[in-house]
């Protein structure tokens, strides 16, 4: 089984042997069991894999974090005395991203479950075999895969693989399909999306066979007419078939809709266009929600299948930093739903969601005055070719839902919401300070509150705020463990600061409205934020050029989250304020938040090494500026939050930030520039980084053309986002 | 020659004779696969480990047995990692132990613990004798011999 397929740097590429994956594929192999140990790695060496062993998961972290692109998988025991190895597979996931197998002499359902929720692709039973084992590269590629690279599809059955992956495929898939059908926001749509969650499934998976439809590019004319649709027929009754025909595009299929509906489920959009880095969820460019240390798992789990985008390093960790049921106040006055329904630690139960009216977050999402969120992954944003992403996302939020967290027709946080237990974020407070301290130009930053568990919340719930986490790029950057209390504030057109008015994020007329339910209004904002709001903030993430984001954005690469479509959404902003803040993305109140949205894309390119956000933040330019503004601060964040990737480092990420800090400056610049700068950051989808923030330094002098709607960029390439 | 057609006849027959028993089961077959000229003891050497690390685990779980009250949880664990390494070497009947045990410790049942430990330790202890023999044979018998596997 060689994947000649140079899996982008899959196998780093600088050994011959490299290219001969899975041959050479680089394990590490961590039990303190010395004869389990030994098999092991005999096992591996027979599989022609490149094996490090060690019997210490302090060393195991060690040697990670030192050499994060030395290693493409993770092996690990579940029992071991110096670490639990649950433990282990969280930091692992959070920090590098790189896939992790557990091990384990028991095979309880429970044990497994738990490996599942903590981000294991696979759960094996001791003893192993070697037909387990010779499968298990099907983890890395398929991790891969879900970057928007032409990688080849490794369609040797790895989903079917499962010899090894029967436990964590079968949940991952399983979880894919509940990602997607449950963040179908009706449930009576799974049925119907179950077709193309199995497309998006199989897209995420890269199943070659899934990918028997010609992407569509969800431009943001394209999204438009999708939110309108959505919009008019409400959220309820938005089914892909009625959607389709009411947006009667030539050449658009229903999966096509559906696909996109399912990215655009606001859980997805956040996710999609968010990427975590650590703890941190950065939805969009501005919007960092932090999520909780007991969502984080599960949440970095959805996030991957989600985007890939966001990269093995920064799934965008929403951080749903508290536990606080009250940060799910998206729709509140300050612009975030109210989750009140937020129960447990920082989870956004479902049921609180839910009470979003459906049609209202994450209906909204899609509908421009969904919430941001939404349209981000969805709405144009998320290019169908994303949808494995946003599929990521989908399941994710699907998955959400099957957590019974997540109602599908809850806006976006519904699935988040129960998965969503930012737990781990303890520094909401940073979090929110992060977010606070960005002088944003456009105080589109979303308004930070201490939960950021809310923020995911509330950007779902509420109205576009697109996850206040827009402030989470500041706040993220901040902070590893920064809760992201942010609370979306509605984008406020005016440059409020960063809180509530962030940009973007919550367009408080608008905002909160979409979030709450979505108001027609929010459908502007939801549609834009839906589209930007993550692609903004990544944009910011992208914008530090230092290197730092890079890893990030690699993340956000995965994530390409249709920025495209933020066109669509920036559209809808436009009716608000575009003065919204810029605040990455959240959507801005209308204008704002399109800009917002726009900038969401432009941070998430910037995150998404792809750069993809680049092509977002082209669609919505407009929107960039007020976007950009919190973008900028966000970028900073951003930047520090990529680097705050690692929550559980939270040294690291000092080290980080302060790294991020001079991605930061630069981001800040930016940021002051952006505002208006949008377009041109838009414009490069998928410009590297440092091209982002060229675009992003040069966007600052185009202040007017943000507004103006057209986002000037080509439609963001959204599959490069995700 | 004859001799050592002999030995690996012999070696053959114990082998198998393990296998018919259940001491082993295809784990060990595993094991054997991962031998070859480059790793030529591989399967004694993995054995060995086994035998010297799961010496001390016995010794934990022994000293976990003589407490009282008894933490079933932490026998749980042990016996987890136990069972980990007995089953990775493929000591079928030391497995099986390990599997009621855990059974009588997630019942919180002492008495049942106890029994089925020393149950256990009595397979662990056959085992071993019969794997050292069987290595003895087989490495007399030559390195190729010690490589094959029954059909």
């Amino acid at each position: 089984m060689t994947v000649e397929s140079r899996k982008g740097g899959l196998l780093g590429g600088e050994e011959g042997s490299r290219d001969m994956f899975p041959v050479g594929m680089r394990v590490l192999a961590v039990d303190d069991d010395p004869t389990c140990l030994k098999i092991l790695d005999n096992l591996l060496r027979y599989c022609k894999y490149h094996v490090t062993t060690t019997n210490q998961a302090v060393m195991a972290l060690k040697m990670l974090r030192e050499k994060r692109d030395e290693f493409d998988l993770v092996i690990s025991d579940v029992n071991m005395p110096d670490m639990d190895g649950f433990k282990l597979l969280e930091l692992v996931g959070l920090e590098m991203d790189i896939p992790v197998i557990m091990l384990s002499a028991h095979s309880d359902y429970e044990l497994v479950k738990k490996g599942v929720t903590h981000g294991a692709v696979d759960y094996l039973n001791k003893p192993v075999r070697v037909e387990e084992l010779k499968n298990i590269w099907q983890h890395v590629v398929r991790r891969k895969k879900i970057e928007p690279k032409d990688q080849n599809k490794s369609s040797s059955g790895d989903r079917a693989h499962s010899g090894t992956g029967e436990v964590g495929q079968g949940a991952s898939v399983g979880t894919n399909s509940d990602l997607n059908g449950k963040v179908n926001r009706k449930r009576s749509d799974h049925d119907e999306e179950e077709d193309d969650e199995g497309e998006e499934n199989g897209r995420e998976n890269e199943d070659s066979s899934s990918q028997k439809k010609p992407r569509v590019v969800w431009s943001v004319d394209l999204h438009r007419k999708f939110v309108a649709a959505v919009n008019q027929l409400g959220l309820e009754k938005a089914v892909p078939k009625k959607i389709l025909d009411l947006m009667n595009v030539e050449g658009l299929t229903r999966e096509n809709v559906a696909s996109h509906l399912q990215v655009g489920h606001p859980f997805l959009v956040l996710v999609n266009i968010s990427y975590n880095i650590g703890p941190f969820l950065f939805l969009g460019h501005n919007i960092v929600i932090f999520l909780e240390e007991d969502f984080l798992p599960k949440y970095r789990l959805y996030l991957k299948r989600i985007h890939n985008a966001a990269s093995q390093q920064a799934n965008l960790v929403a951080a749903l930093g508290s536990k606080d049921p009250s940060y799910m106040r998206y729709g509140s006055p300050d612009g975030y739903g109210d989750f009140r329904g937020l129960t447990g630690p920082g989870r956004l139960s479902a049921t609180s969601l839910s009470s979003y009216p459906p049609g209202g977050m994450l209906g909204r999402l899609n509908t421009p005055a969904g919430l941001g969120f939404r349209g981000i992954s969805s709405t144009g944003l998320l290019q169908p070719t994303h949808s494995h992403n946003s599929g990521g996302s989908a399941h994710f939020m699907g998955h959400l839902q099957s957590q019974g967290a997540i109602n599908p027709s809850s806006t976006l946080f519904q699935g988040i919401p129960s998965t969503l237990e930012v737990n781990q974020l303890q520094p909401q407070s940073k979090v929110v300070g992060a977010v606070r301290e960005l002088n944003v130009v456009d105080p589109m930053a979303l308004r930070v509150s201490n939960k950021i568990t809310d923020p995911l919340m509330a950007a779902s719930s509420s109205s576009n705020n697109s996850l206040s986490i827009v402030s989470s790029n500041h706040l993220l950057l901040q902070n590893n463990r920064i809760k992201p209390s942010v609370q979306v504030g509605p984008l406020h057109s005016q440059p409020v600061d960063l809180g509530p008015s962030s940009s973007g994020f919550i367009d408080q007329s608008r905002c909160n409205d979409s979030w709450h339910g979505g108001t027609a209004q929010n459908s502007k904002f939801s549609s834009i934020n839906n589209h930007m709001p993550l692609s903004e903030p990544l944009n910011n993430f992208q914008l530090p050029p230092n290197g730092n984001f890079s890893s990030t954005t690699s993340h956000v690469r995965d994530s390409q989250i249709d920025f495209s479509s933020p066109s669509a959404v920036s559209g809808v902003l436009d009716d608000s304020r575009r003065g919204v803040p810029c605040q990455g993305g959240l959507i801005s109140n209308n204008n704002s938040t399109v800009q917002n949205v726009s900038s969401y894309g432009q941070g998430f390119g910037a995150m998404n090494s792809l750069i993809p956000a680049s092509g977002f933040v082209g669609q919505k330019v407009h929107h960039q500026e007020t976007a950009f503004c919190s973008r900028s601060s966000d970028a900073p964040l951003i930047g520090q939050s990529n680097s705050a990737v690692v929550p559980a480092n939270i040294p690291q990420s000092k080290g980080e930030i302060s790294s991020l800090d001079s991605n930061t400056r630069s981001s800040e610049n930016y940021l002051s520039d952006q505002t208006k700068t949008h377009d041109d950051f838009f414009q490069s989808p998928f410009e590297p980084l440092d091209e982002l923030m060229n675009a992003m330094i040069k966007r600052e002098h185009n202040d007017g053309s943000l507004l103006d709607g057209d986002l000037g960029f080509d439609p963001y390439p959204l599959g490069s986002c995700i | 020659m004859d001799q050592r057609n002999q030995f690996h006849r012999q070696v053959a027959l114990m082998r198998q004779s393990l296998f018919d028993q259940g001491y082993i089961d295809e784990q060990f077959v595993q094991l054997e696969e991962l031998q070859d000229d480059t790793n030529p003891n591989f399967v004694e050497e993995v054995v060995t480990l086994y035998y010297r690390d799961s010496a001390r685990l016995i010794v934990s779980i022994e000293q976990a047995l003589d407490k009282s009250p008894l933490d079933f949880n932490k026998l749980d664990s042990l016996m987890h990692q136990f069972k980990g390494s007995s089953s990775s070497i493929g000591a079928r009947k030391v497995k099986a132990e390990c599997t009621q045990f855990r059974e009588y410790c997630k019942a919180e049942n002492g008495e049942g613990c106890m029994r089925t430990f020393q149950q256990m330790k009595k397979e662990y202890a056959t085992l071993k004798k019969r794997l050292e023999a069987y290595f003895q044979l087989a490495r007399q018998a030559g390195p190729s011999q010690a490589a094959s596997r029954p059909k």
